[in-house]
């Protein structure tokens, strides 16, 4: 080996790491000084804070200015018989018929909605009755709740067995009794009624109200009637032609209830009563259209701030899962739920909101077809929030229902706070303390 | 003046972790030709640049003579610890002053320049969250700001020898620390503005001890300078909307600064080399005070330069040059695991003067310094600055020889 060599060599080499390193250097950023920096900034994921959740009924919920009417029954083991039944007043335009056409016969026609519920297959049957009274809110209410009751006949006008096709079928065909129709046909045609009032004082409306039996809850729309049809004898060939009378949609409501066995709802005589999770085998319930909600506490929340320092809560979420093989094809779940901030005897205070004030739900966060676990989600980081600086926190909760609470009767089953670990529901909270 | 240096302080005049402490790294640069120099130049008049070190120079201003110094700097920082090295650079003005003479004796100065400077940027800190077992979150943590030394400076020429002069520096600035921490859904933003403001009053000597050779002194009371903190807390969610912002304002700890005692020495050979040494002392024991990262403790500083100016001959630019170079040494005011950090800086500085009858000179300084070490621990920093002085003298109420 040459001098020449012995010194450029390890030049060379030297070189080549010296290369190296700056490149793997650049790769990476490698923190410089971390060391020194003091980071106050802790932060902590809990998900341990007591939540106490229980099933409460609402004493009622306003059902005016629904989309649809609901006509149907169905059985549940736990929630048993649902049953919801409507008034219709009617609403009839035509007040001059030519004393030359005579009354052929009448139907009432419902237009399907595309909701139903439950099982549409067995047979199911609807009455038509005559409303005695006139059709309005109580009398200390302005809107229509899903308890309103107006008295009607007891024998039907008309009887309806079907099979329900609420998504083949546009609309479903019921036959009045002739009698009712002729009256009313002739009561117009010889002036005897002539303007609304005079019609309404007579034809209070119908209650649509179906039998007992586990069928299905079937949606209407409010475009729904009843058409006349009448005839002209004195022409060669006969002339028939019809008059439509149709809903008054404001005064066109459902009546929906729950006729409980004595069963674990038995209790929830008003919306102060709960029910807790714990004393219902570690389950809560919801139902549309009857009131059931779902009611979350988080009694212990100000236990936050026993972690010394100034804290902030960076992230907040509820989460709750289905009952296993609660829901079921006929018995679905909407992917969806709302949630209201309800004061200690349930009265609503708001919707949930975010920080941004945009209404939030529950919404699926995951579902686990392997073990059947649907996992819902609410971010509820305001409501905390909300809880820690108002004045009236502690007496806040969340109240969860079914979407469509006034126009369905969806029913939920979840587990509550104290189920198996896997399956129970838990508040998880992101928590940062900034300052010491 | 001022607002020009406010919105110069927005921007990053310093980028070392070392900044982290107290009020930041002290101010390296100076006015005029010091900047090539080591040391402070403590003996030196200012009768030909603008020399803010001592106020006694000041007496040394010449009639109808009026100074201005823009001072600019660009620095290259590359620091390394155990484990890694990073590189980052910065530029930006670093000072204005002005001087000009009030009677035959004496003289003043107003000068505006950085007392301290922070600027550091330490990222990609990783800490687990607590109550999960695999959740961490990030963090990066940036400071910006500094102190400003807005100075006067009267110096009075009690003899042809003894020059005697006072300052007062009004003392402000705003220090910003950001500490930005990336949860898994979330942005986290704590800023903290932490404000300062204080007087702090001096006083120096010089005195002509040979014609060639001058001795000077200074004095600095220590001072406490009254913090304030305006905390904002922003939360931002993933989809980057501020979800919450907090402000809150809180008093701080008031930062004392020490009593300096300063000592320079100049002399000069054949008229063509002068040699300067400058020796101080800041007493940071007696301010008790300690920071997150160690303690204050007292500091020596010590600094040597040489210039040599050739016979200035017209039309002979590099004759014309004044050439620099110098060596500062400081063992630190801080002791961190008891280690001090020690700065240490080789200097060399080139002087371009204008050649139409002022002192007029564009100086050029360059710094290579190195802070603290590798072996103990601490983190080593390695730093070129360069500086760029313009130095004017305008001549005033002067008549013109030809008309």
């Amino acid at each position: 080996m040459t001098i020449k060599q012995v010194i450029t060599v390890p030049i060379f080499i030297i070189a080549l790491c010296a290369l190296f390193i700056s490149c793997e250097n650049d790769d990476e950023t490698i923190p410089v000084g971390e060391d020194w920096v003091n980071l106050d900034t802790k932060v902590y994921f809990i998900d341990t804070l007591t939540i106490k959740s229980s099933t409460f009924k609402f004493d009622s919920i306003t059902v005016s200015g629904t989309s649809k009417l609901l006509v149907g029954a169905y059985t549940d083991p736990i929630f048993g018989l649902t049953k919801s039944k409507s008034y219709v007043q009617l609403s009839n335009s035509i007040y001059t018929l030519d004393s030359k056409y005579t009354y052929d016969s009448i139907a009432l026609i419902l237009n399907y909605d595309s909701y139903f519920y439950n099982d549409t297959i067995p047979v199911q049957t609807i009455n038509i009755y005559e409303v005695l009274d006139d059709i309005e809110p109580d009398d200390d209410a302005t809107s229509y709740y899903n308890t309103t009751k107006i008295t009607s006949t007891t024998t039907p006008i008309g009887t309806k067995r079907f099979l329900a096709k609420p998504t083949k079928d546009d609309s479903l065909h019921v036959t009045l009794s002739n009698t009712y129709g002729k009256t009313l046909f002739e009561n117009i045609r010889d002036n005897k009624i002539n303007n609304s009032d005079e019609f309404l004082k007579t034809y209070k409306g119908i209650l649509i109200e179906p039998d007992n039996s586990n069928t299905a809850m079937l949606g209407f729309l409010k475009t729904s009637f009843i058409r006349v049809y009448y005839t002209d004898k004195s022409e060669v060939v006969t002339d028939s032609d019809y008059i439509d009378i149709s809903f008054d949609e404001t005064n066109s409501f459902h009546n929906i209830s729950s006729e409980i066995e004595p069963t674990i709802f038995s209790s929830l005589t008003n919306q102060e009563t709960f029910l807790p999770s714990t004393s219902t085998d570690n389950n809560v319930f919801m139902q549309a259209g009857t009131g059931m909600a779902t009611r979350i506490d988080i009694p212990n929340l100000e236990s936050l701030y026993d972690i010394p320092g100034t804290g902030i809560i960076i992230d907040a979420n509820l989460k709750f899962k289905l009952k296993q093989n609660s829901a079921t094809d006929n018995l679905y779940t909407d992917d969806n739920l709302n949630v209201y901030i309800i004061d200690h005897e349930s009265n609503i205070v708001s919707a949930l909101v975010d920080s941004q004030g945009s209404t939030v739900y529950a919404t699926i966060e995951s579902e686990n077809s392997e073990f059947n676990i649907t996992t819902y989600t609410i971010p509820v980081k305001y409501f905390l929030n909300l809880k820690l600086t108002d004045i009236n926190g502690d007496k806040y909760y969340l109240a969860i229902y079914p979407s469509s609470f006034s126009e369905s009767v969806n029913r939920y089953i979840f587990n509550g706070e104290a189920a198996s670990k896997t399956i129970k529901s838990k508040l998880e909270l992101t928590y940062a303390i900034y300052d010491k | 003046m001022v607002s020009i240096q406010i919105s110069a302080q927005s921007n990053q005049l310093s980028s070392s972790p070392y900044s982290l402490y107290g009020l930041g790294l002290s101010n390296e640069t100076s006015t005029g030709t010091i900047n090539g120099l080591g040391g402070l130049g403590l003996a030196m008049p200012s009768n030909r640049f603008i020399n803010s070190s001592n106020p006694a120079s000041f007496g040394s201003i010449l009639p109808n003579s009026f100074f201005f110094d823009f001072g600019f700097k660009a620095q290259t920082n590359t620091l390394s610890e155990k484990g890694g090295s990073n590189s980052n650079f910065i530029g930006n003005f670093s000072n204005i002053a002005l001087a000009f003479p009030v009677t035959k004796k004496s003289g003043f100065g107003l000068t505006l320049i950085p007392l301290t400077n922070v600027g550091y940027s330490v990222s990609n800190i990783q800490t687990n969250i607590e109550g999960s077992s695999s959740s961490i979150f990030i963090t990066d943590i940036t400071g910006t700001g500094g102190i400003n030394d807005l100075k006067l400076n009267y110096g009075y020429a009690l003899s042809n020898k003894l020059r005697l002069g006072i300052n007062a520096s009004a003392l402000f600035g705003q220090i910003t620390q950001t500490e930005t921490d990336y949860l898994p859904y979330n942005t986290f933003i704590i800023e903290d503005v932490n404000n300062y403001s204080g007087i702090r009053l001096g006083a120096g000597f010089q005195y002509d001890v040979l014609k060639s050779t001058s001795i000077g002194a200074t004095i600095n009371l220590p001072t406490s300078l009254n913090g304030s903190k305006s905390s904002t807390i922003t939360l931002y969610t993933s989809d980057s909307t501020s979800d919450l912002t907090e402000n809150t304002e809180s008093s701080i700890d008031d930062f004392k600064l020490p009593l300096e005692l300063a000592f320079g020495f100049q002399t000069t050979f054949k008229n063509y080399l002068s040699v300067n040494f400058d020796y101080k002392k800041s007493f940071w024991d007696t301010t008790n005070q300690t920071d997150q990262l160690g303690e204050f403790v007292d500091q020596d500083a010590f600094g040597i330069g040489l210039q040599y100016a050739a016979e200035k001959k017209i039309g002979k630019f590099f004759n014309n040059l004044e050439y620099r170079a110098g060596f500062d040494f400081s063992n630190g005011n801080l002791e961190v695991n008891d280690q001090r950090i020690q700065n240490s800086a080789l200097k060399l500085g080139i002087g371009v003067p204008f050649n139409n009858g002022t002192s007029s000179m564009i100086n050029i300084g360059y710094t290579y310094g190195k802070k603290g070490q590798v072996s103990s621990g601490l983190i080593n920093e390695n730093y070129h600055l360069l500086t760029l002085n313009l130095s004017l003298e305008g001549i005033w109420f002067m008549k013109r020889k030809i008309d």
